[in-house]
């Protein structure tokens, strides 16, 4: 018999399968051409007053479409939130009142949450203080008011001067909501949810300086945080972080000098006059609402209000305080 | 009988083929682990938006220029614009770029693209 007549010896089976194994794994690294691939994408944009960026790990079949659903979510609740749009908060200033039933959820859960920061913060962290930041002209045309007419804002402003009755949230005539030191931090959160939900493996949303990122541990992307020196140019630390917030509130963002004294845009609500002392306060939290508010209420209570935060609204607080003669001093805390 | 001790199912040699399938294995796996999430990337600046692409895998990108759509390929580590609405199509005859640096332009689509190190040691973003 020859061998020709045994059929396909077991060998050559065995090698033919090794060889289709080989061109197998050979062109496994090729992608069919408009094959989806991670990509990142970052945009920057005009928002809330200030600049936002947007960073977005998505498949390159969706990563436009998200960033650019990012970006009208954010032009809609600062239509809404912002001081200078015309939507909800702005109705709500103009009437001096609103059924709670009629309120957003936007809106509901920043009022609420001003509240708890309020009570937590010992008053500090205020957004019924919109008459006092009308007098001060903050942050398009920063004047120094008479005394006269910042005890006239002190007296129709604060917390005291919002109350529910039944259905219906009353302001006082005069008073006025200014969500300025929350909704930056807020939009972050609310537009990186939106973008997660949307499909992101990771993205990162910074408004104003005010941080929230985090993506899936798949996506292997950690993101890179820096801290504004406060009396520099340069960075002061960068930290990284898998997910997260962090939010910054400092005296050299919008400011005046008039006679030698530095007046920042950070009110004292208990005073009516711009906070001292404070170069600037970092807050690390789960939450850029949080972080936001803590970083403007810390700004005016300095290390002693810092000390008593409860640990479970921060992960790290940084404060730079300055003193009378310039000098400056790093103060830190780590929650347990 | 005979055909047993002529045709056994393997032969000492026959361990070159494994040991090279195996072989083959471990370059391509190393290959493919070490490839540096991003020792290389291609920037896509379109506008205000920056579109990132590590430079690992083949694939065509199509970004919105001024223009149109542009369609941009990436291929064995290049990158290069392959098509663009543009008139001049200065850009598209640019071809492949593949080194950190090289930059191919389209005027018109206000588009360009750019090869890029690893760029993570920058922050991402600044709070001030």
């Amino acid at each position: 018999m020859t061998s020709s007549s045994r059929g396909i010896r077991p060998r050559t089976v065995v090698l033919l399968l090794m060889l289709s194994l080989l061109a197998a794994v050979a062109v496994r690294p090729m992608i069919r051409p408009g094959s989806p691939v991670l990509v990142e994408v970052r945009r920057r944009t005009p928002v809330l007053g200030t600049y936002a960026t947007y960073i977005v790990v998505a498949d390159s079949g969706s990563a436009g479409r998200i960033l650019a659903s990012m970006d009208s979510l954010a032009r809609i609740l600062d239509d809404e939130l912002g001081i200078y749009g015309t939507g909800e908060l702005s109705r709500i200033n103009s009437a001096g009142r609103a059924h709670i039933s009629d309120l957003s959820a936007d809106m509901e859960y920043l009022l609420e949450t001003s509240l708890l920061l309020s009570e937590v913060t010992d008053s500090l962290f205020d957004p019924a203080i919109g008459a006092l930041v009308s007098v001060w002209g903050f942050p398009r045309q920063p004047v120094l008011p008479d005394s006269a007419e910042i005890d006239s804002a002190l007296a129709v402003s604060g917390l005291a001067h919002l109350r529910i009755e039944g259905d219906t949230l009353f302001l006082d005539e005069g008073t006025l909501l200014d969500l300025g030191a929350v909704a930056k931090g807020y939009v972050s959160d609310r537009i990186y949810s939106h973008a997660r939900r949307s499909g992101a493996a990771a993205a990162l949303v910074e408004i104003g300086g005010e941080i929230r990122c985090g993506g899936d541990p798949s996506a292997g992307r950690t993101w890179r945080l820096a801290v504004r020196d406060p009396r520099g140019e340069g960075t002061l630390e960068i930290m990284e972080m898998d997910s997260g917030a962090m939010a910054t509130s400092g005296d050299y963002e919008s400011f005046f000098i008039k006679d030698g004294r530095r007046y920042c845009h950070i009110l004292d609500p208990r005073t009516g006059y711009p906070e001292t002392g404070t170069a600037s306060v970092t807050v690390v939290s789960h939450s850029a609402s949080i972080a936001d508010a803590l970083a403007t209420a810390i700004s005016v209570g300095g290390v002693t209000l810092a000390g008593t935060v409860p640990d479970s609204l921060f992960t790290l607080m940084i404060v730079i305080t300055e003193d009378e003669t310039g000098a400056i001093e790093q103060w830190r805390r780590e929650a347990r | 009988m005979s055909s047993d001790r002529e045709y056994p199912l393997f032969r000492p040699a026959d361990l070159a083929i494994p040991l090279f399938l195996v072989l083959v294995f471990l370059v391509l796996g190393i290959g493919s682990s070490s490839a540096p999430r991003g020792d290389l990337f291609l920037e896509i600046h379109a506008g205000e938006t920056t579109m990132t692409v590590p430079m690992v895998s083949d694939s065509v990108l199509l970004v919105e220029g001024n223009l149109g759509q542009m369609e941009i390929r990436l291929q064995g580590g290049r990158a290069r614009i392959a098509s663009s609405p543009c008139p001049g199509q200065d850009c598209v005859r640019q071809g492949w770029l593949t080194r950190p640096g090289d930059m191919s332009v389209c005027v018109p689509s206000g588009v360009f693209i750019v090869i890029s190190c690893d760029g993570r040691s920058a922050p991402d973003a600044v709070s001030y």
